[in-house]
């Protein structure tokens, strides 16, 4: 049965996949379509990050509901598994957002629209959270 | 002292005398305005570009270095320790250089000139190689 902190790292996967999904949806067929100093794309952004604030705490809530047992038998919240997993996937998500920074500082570097280097942050920080929920939710199934 | 704890204080040294020579150097283009933005786009550019390269070829120089004085310890895989320090290092890192993207996303937004944007970028990646260094040196003298 799956602990609470891997219920949470469930809500926040659910909350980043919400946020990057309506967030693409919105910004790229106008990218396609329209010059870019028309594209749309910061209020957008803020949007996203609001969907993945309140899934998160939303999500985490209703988790909270359904694990009180379980917290109130176990007497802790997190355990030596958890730092592990914790460490493991904010490291690789740590990597991934250094990739995506470098390629922003690249794109800049060459002077093309800072649109450019605005969203290669903000997917690859969507990105890199994502790695590293994926590492977690692979150390708790142990696969690593 | 073992090979990754010396390498470590090694890409600190390094990465710590690079860019505050960097930051240091262009503080007054960077916060005075005393030159244009294209202007300072293209002093900062050049730097930018040639730290990059000063950083890569002396820590190249660096471990050679080390890896002569002592090649018993510069065989040695990286064992439980350093792979936990590691990690250790990487996830504070990553949260640090997240601090900086979300503060270069708002720069972008905000359509401050490309140079700004691009140093902020510049700024996070250094910081988050200066906080894992240092969460590192801890981590080997105190323990993790």
């Amino acid at each position: 049965m799956p602990g609470f902190l891997e219920k949470m790292n469930r809500s926040a996967a659910i909350g980043t996949i919400l946020a990057l999904g309506w967030y693409l949806i919105r910004v790229v067929p106008q990218v396609v379509t329209h010059p870019l100093d028309e594209v749309s794309w910061k209020a957008e952004m803020v949007i996203a990050v609001v969907i993945f604030v309140v899934t998160l705490i939303a999500d985490s809530i209703r988790a909270a509901i359904a694990s009180q047992g379980q917290l109130d038998e176990a007497d802790v919240v997190d355990d030596e598994r958890d730092h592990a997993a914790e460490r493991r996937g904010d490291a690789w998500g740590g990597h991934a957002m250094h990739a995506a920074a470098f390629i922003a500082l690249m794109l800049l570097v060459f002077e093309l629209d800072p649109f450019w280097a605005a969203n290669t942050l903000f997917v690859g920080a969507m990105l890199a959270g994502l790695t590293s929920i994926l590492v977690k939710f692979l150390t708790y199934r142990g696969s690593i | 002292m073992s090979f990754h704890e010396k390498s470590n204080i090694a890409m600190l040294v390094l990465t710590g005398g690079v860019y505050a020579w960097y930051f240091a150097s262009t503080a007054n283009v960077l916060l005075g305005g005393s030159v244009s933005p294209e202007e300072a786009l293209e002093l900062t550019n050049t730097k930018m570009l040639v730290t990059v390269g000063a950083v890569i070829i002396a820590s190249i120089v660096a471990h050679i270095a080390l890896a002569i004085a002592s090649p018993s310890e510069a065989e040695e895989a990286a064992d439980e320790r350093d792979r936990l320090v590691e990690m250790r290092g990487d996830q504070r890192g990553g949260f640090v250089l997240a601090l900086f993207a979300l503060a270069a996303m708002a720069s972008a937004m905000t359509a401050q000139p490309y140079y700004l944007i691009a140093n902020l970028v510049l700024a996070g990646l250094v910081a988050s190689e200066l906080v894992k260094g240092v969460t590192k040196l801890i981590g080997y003298r105190r323990g993790v």
